[in-house]
């Protein structure tokens, strides 16, 4: 995964988006730019200064500076929307070996561009083709959350995988999303803590 | 299991011309017949390789089940001891065949944060591993995989050169629950127990 899946937000100014391609990212805000360096710390090389000898973090002290910029959702928003491509697993096919069920493989169906919207209730996609239907859950109706490599998935209430893909935004950043509005929305509901969100949404 | 071998053996020739340097420690905590749940940390893409490469036994480990899109996963997987595991709603074939490969005196490896970390450090453990811990009653051996977050974390593109070592910590002798109600009183103190000889691994 690209650099900008961890660093979506820039952790020295709070700018959002952080753009760049593999082990490179950029802040327009204030220039600062991002590298791998030696073995897994990211080298954070100040506007106008070389990259010999800027210094190195740790993806931890990353995280809690993008944490300490309000985490995943840009200033002053209260929903969030990115292009998204959407594959729903239609199908749930048994894998077998020499006679026996080892489990169980879900049919992923062909991928469907579009835009993936939250705010304080509902998750909707609404596909990019004019013909195509807006699909909405609302969050309480959610039975799972996970992010699977690159992807996002959500299980619907009917107990279907819906993954989500995004061209450019981070995964990461959808998980934390859903997590945060998940657990307020919960909250809001009296339906208490929620203590894990997969293989279902475990509260308290 | 020749593929198996087989791969091994390409993955131990293959480490050091990428430039990785592959240890191995604790083999001798690693029982030679009978059953055990092998627990690995999970920080890079890598850990299912290195980890196999790393046990003298044939271990047979859950894979999420996302990883079987393609036919030629599907072929490959299970002759290299994967077997499915939607990790998105209860999957209750994946624990009947997890609890027939320990019925028949097979090691089974179980990943228990259930991804891998973005900043190299232990998540929370899945509550249903600790589940099948406590209904499986036989030897834990926690696996410590360190040094494979430097060489490929979750949000690098490419391998760094490096050290990985694979440590097999002493078995964990945890007692069966016989009940339901048992098993779920005693999931966090089962989760303590495997985080802590877990990190242990890691660290020494």
């Amino acid at each position: 995964m690209p650099l900008r899946h961890l660093i979506y937000r820039c952790p020295e100014c709070g700018h959002d988006p952080v753009l760049g391609e593999g082990d490179r990212a950029h802040c327009d805000g204030c220039g600062t730019s991002f590298e791998r360096g030696e073995r897994s710390l990211v080298r954070v090389i100040p506007a106008g200064t070389p990259p010999h000898g800027a210094p190195c973090r740790t993806a931890r002290e990353l995280i809690e500076a993008i944490d300490g910029h309000g985490g995943p959702l840009p200033p002053g928003r209260d929903g969030y929307a990115a292009d998204a491509l959407r594959r729903t697993a239609s199908r749930h096919r048994p894998l077998k070996r020499r006679g026996r069920v080892l489990g169980f493989y879900e049919a992923l169906g062909a991928p469907e561009a579009g835009v993936l919207a939250i705010d304080a209730d509902t998750l909707r996609f609404r596909p990019t083709a004019t013909e195509g239907e807006v699909s909405e859950w609302r969050l309480l109706d959610l039975r799972a959350v996970q992010t699977s490599s690159a992807a996002v998935q959500v299980t619907d209430p009917r107990g279907t995988l819906v993954q989500f893909q995004f061209p450019v935004d981070s995964p990461r950043r959808w998980e934390q999303l859903l997590h945060r509005f998940l657990r307020a929305a919960y909250q809001r509901a009296g339906r208490g803590e929620i203590l894990e969100f997969q293989p279902r949404i475990v509260t308290r | 299991m020749i593929l198996y071998r087989l791969s091994q053996g390409l993955v131990r020739v293959s480490l050091p011309l990428l430039g990785v340097r592959f240890r191995v420690e604790g083999l001798e905590h690693v029982p030679r017949a009978g059953a055990f749940l092998l627990l690995f940390n999970h920080q890079s893409i890598l850990d299912p390789i290195l980890a196999q490469t790393a046990c003298p036994r044939v271990v047979y480990s859950m894979t999420k089940s996302t990883q079987f899109a393609s036919p030629l996963m599907r072929w490959l997987v299970p002759r290299l001891g994967g077997f499915p595991t939607r990790r998105y709603q209860v999957d209750p074939q994946t624990v009947r065949t997890a609890l027939r490969h320990l019925a028949a005196g097979r090691p089974v490896g179980i990943y228990p944060e259930g991804e891998r970390s973005w900043d190299g450090h232990l998540q929370p453990f899945r509550r249903g591993t600790m589940r099948l811990v406590l209904k499986a009653g036989v030897p834990v051996i926690p696996c410590g995989i360190r040094g494979s977050y430097e060489v490929k974390p979750r949000w690098g593109t490419r391998l760094a050169r490096g050290e990985v070592t694979v440590r097999f910590g002493r078995p964990l002798h945890i007692p069966p629950a016989r009940t339901r109600a048992e098993r779920e009183a005693r999931i966090d103190e089962t989760a303590g127990l495997i985080a802590e000889a877990l990190n242990a691994a890691m660290e020494s």
